[in-house]
């Protein structure tokens, strides 16, 4: 699945980031394989999405989140 | 020596700690981000002497392969050194953030292998260890081998000289050879070096409440809310703060005026002095406290980190118009007023975002369209209630509402019509932790917004303003000669200027006054008369203009009670017709023209310099009097039509 698809309070690992130069940006930042990410909440009308990854507290928007893969981690609420 | 880093990771306090006032701006071909270059001095003990070193601060850079053209703009500095000649002489001193390392360390090694000379500042350890960051020295030393690294310190003065010590170990040491390892690999490194390096605990109880705080003041329904009341108290606080200082300015103004009327003799220079240049001067000073107020209350927002959770919320809904979330802090600082709200769009770094939002902020109502409005408002909107509301109240309101919807269909067309950028860009805006404001750099920044406007706005603030006093002081010499004349013989006692009616006419016959007349015809089918097209030109200087003009015009003195001039001017009929000047038609459609036009000369000036472009500046006035034009012909002839 898609971190955008995540729930707020959602964890999961993340898997693959997909696409083009944003892509990039995005590994750079920190949405690296292997990493936890976890949902912290979405604005107004689904849009940006907010995460958290490693020391990082971000907003990504829709189109972005939707490039991170990511698996569901085992022991979710 | 170069100094890089991410954004926001301490950097330029180093910079400042090393430089002192020894600072300037470097430009390198073709950036126009700005670079700072300054010179620190340091003791050598061998030789008993004081080296030089220059250093520069270069911009934050998240990345060595930008994808947009201000992340571009940030990395040419540095790759402007990569094939530098003197590259061996070169030292790069890497600042990172330990909040979060492995957001940088892909540079470093990226830099390392490029075949820099480096030094790694472990920077903002204090803050990495309440949130359970820690460095592990030993094995970070140990895997860089002969690459110094030291851990910065809380005081300041420490701080600069771990520095100034770790700069003197890497003076000495030999770069590396340049590698060609593919970027993407150092991104991998960066992730494992930063769990081998650094020992990272579990959330803390200071990270918990930070997550507690943003779950509210995140939240899709909540947050907005608090943010309307939060802007509502600064609103507040903005008006009666400002009113005190903004009094004073007045005050002091009134009485150097004073003075230098009783010193100077009464000449035309004089005159140029006292009554074009002083109130000028007066026009720019009465912005400082409205600017400094709300840029404290800006800087306070951002520096404790709330400002980017508005942002948050507000990124969807400014998309759709072609702006960024950022864009909602200039509208909702406009509502004060537009010269500061102007100038707080610098924090929207695309361009066009940007142009959207500087062009749109002025059609937000601003408080000085209030005095005009309250007037006309009293004129034909009758006391009393509609509902639980006062009727006058209403109409106030749905004008500002009308004023917000405005601006977004403004930008709703904008979006359509200006070029679209070809790349998408890349979003992402961190949501930094929590933290207390420093006092010092809030003071800096209201400090740098203050002088910028005062220096750079205000000289076309005064420049406008002595042109509109001429135009009103001075006419035709025959016409205004026959006024003084006239008036004299009408009581030879009294010094002219308290002769009731002789500012009124001589108002009338100066050059503004004939300007009114030659636009009378283009105004007419709006409603307006002469003596409101006087009014239209006058209170370019500033809207609340308007109301001093109308007074004089209508024979009331400068202090007279807008209750006074609403019922004057309710009062005022057509000598030809008989029918009434000011009826609801008309009034609906001057208060249309001034939510429209760009009735405001500071506006004019703070937008050219924000974008740099008298051209860009210009063609705003003239499209928001287009738009001024037509909107206020369509509500008179449409009123009139319903009679």
């Amino acid at each position: 699945m898609n971190a955008s698809e995540l729930k707020k309070g959602q964890r999961a690992v993340i898997l693959r980031v997909n696409g083009d130069d944003s892509a990039q940006r995005l590994l750079e930042m920190g949405f690296f394989p292997g990493t936890e990410i976890l949902s912290t909440g979405k604005g107004p009308f689904g849009n940006p999405l907010a995460f958290r990854v490693g020391q990082l507290h971000a907003a990504l928007r829709r189109e972005e989140a939707a490039m991170i893969e990511v698996t569901e981690r085992e022991g979710n609420p | 020596m170069l100094l890089v880093g991410n954004p926001n990771s301490g950097k330029t306090t180093l910079f400042n700690l090393l430089t002192g006032l020894n600072q300037k701006i470097a430009n390198y071909p073709g950036v126009t981000v700005e670079s700072k270059s300054g010179t620190a001095k340091l003791y050598d003990a061998k030789n008993s002497r004081w080296d030089k070193l220059e250093i520069v601060d270069l911009p934050g850079i998240y990345s060595l392969e930008p994808i947009s053209e201000d992340e571009r703009e940030a990395v040419d500095p540095l790759r402007f050194y990569e094939n530098h000649p003197d590259k061996e002489n070169i030292l790069v001193l890497f600042v990172l953030d330990m909040g979060n390392p492995q957001r940088s360390l892909h540079l470093f090694f990226a830099l390392r292998d490029l075949g820099f000379k480096m030094a790694l500042l472990l920077n903002m350890a204090y803050m990495a260890k309440e949130k359970g960051i820690e460095p592990n020295l030993s094995v970070i030393q140990g895997d860089l081998g002969n690459i110094p690294v030291a851990v910065s310190d809380r005081s300041r003065g420490k701080t600069a000289n771990i520095v100034k010590d770790l700069i003197r170990s890497f003076a000495k040491i030999e770069a590396s050879e340049p590698k060609k390892t593919p970027y993407q690999k150092h991104i991998g490194a960066g992730a494992e070096k930063q769990k081998l390096w650094f020992n990272i605990s579990e959330p803390t109880a200071k990270t918990n409440r930070h997550a507690k705080a943003d779950k509210i003041l995140m939240h899709p329904v909540w947050g907005p809310l608090i943010f309307l009341a939060i802007m509502f108290l600064i609103f507040q606080a903005l008006f009666s703060l400002s009113s005190y200082p903004m009094g004073w300015i007045e005050q002091g103004m009134v009485w150097l005026e004073a003075q230098i009327s009783r010193v100077l003799p009464p000449n035309n220079l004089t005159s140029l002095i006292v009554e074009g240049i002083l109130p000028g001067i007066s026009g720019v000073l009465i912005f400082i406290p409205q600017i400094a107020f709300l840029f404290l209350f800006i800087s306070v927002m951002e520096e404790t980190g709330y400002l980017s959770r508005v942002t948050f919320l507000a990124d969807n809904l400014m998309r759709r118009f072609g702006m960024n979330g950022k864009s909602l802090i200039p509208f909702a600082g406009g509502a004060a007023c537009a010269v500061p709200a102007i100038m707080s769009a610098r924090t929207i770094s695309n361009p066009r975002e940007r142009l959207i939002t500087i062009l749109m902020t002025p059609w937000v109502t601003c408080s000085a369209r209030l005095p005009v409005f309250v007037t006309l408002i009293a004129v034909f909107v009758p006391e009393g209630k509609t509902g639980f509301l006062s009727t006058r109240g209403l109409v106030l309101g749905s004008f500002y509402l009308l004023g917000i919807l405005t601006v977004f269909i403004g930008a709703f067309v904008l979006n359509l019509v200006l070029k679209k950028e070809k790349k998408r860009s890349f979003f992402m805006m961190e949501l930094p932790d929590y933290r207390l404001p420093l006092g010092k750099s809030i003071i800096k920044e209201v400090w740098q917004k203050v002088t910028d406007f005062v220096v750079n706005a205000g000289k076309i603030i005064i420049a406008i303003s002595v042109v509109l006093w001429v135009l009103a002081s001075y006419g035709p010499q025959e016409k205004m000669a026959r006024v003084d004349e006239k008036y004299t013989l009408l009581d030879p006692s009294l010094d002219l200027k308290e002769i009731p009616g002789y500012k009124s006419e001589k108002l009338e016959q100066s050059y503004a006054g004939h300007f009114g007349r030659v636009i009378e015809p283009v105004i007419k089918p709006l409603g307006f008369d002469w003596k409101i097209g006087i009014g239209l030109l006058t209170s370019f200087a500033a809207r609340e203009v308007f109301v001093g003009t109308m007074n004089t015009i209508y024979g009331l003195g400068s202090d007279a009670s807008e209750q006074q001039l609403s019922e004057v001017l309710a009062s005022q009929k057509d000598p030809k017709t008989g029918k009434k000047v000011f009826d609801g038609a008309t009034s609906l459609s001057l208060m249309v023209f001034f939510l429209l036009a760009m009735q405001c000369m500071s506006t004019f000036a703070v937008v050219r310099r924000e974008t740099n472009s008298f051209k860009i500046a210009f063609l705003q006035l003239v499209f928001m009097t287009v738009c001024a034009y037509f909107a206020s012909l369509a509500t008179y002839q449409l009123v009139q039509l319903l009679g």
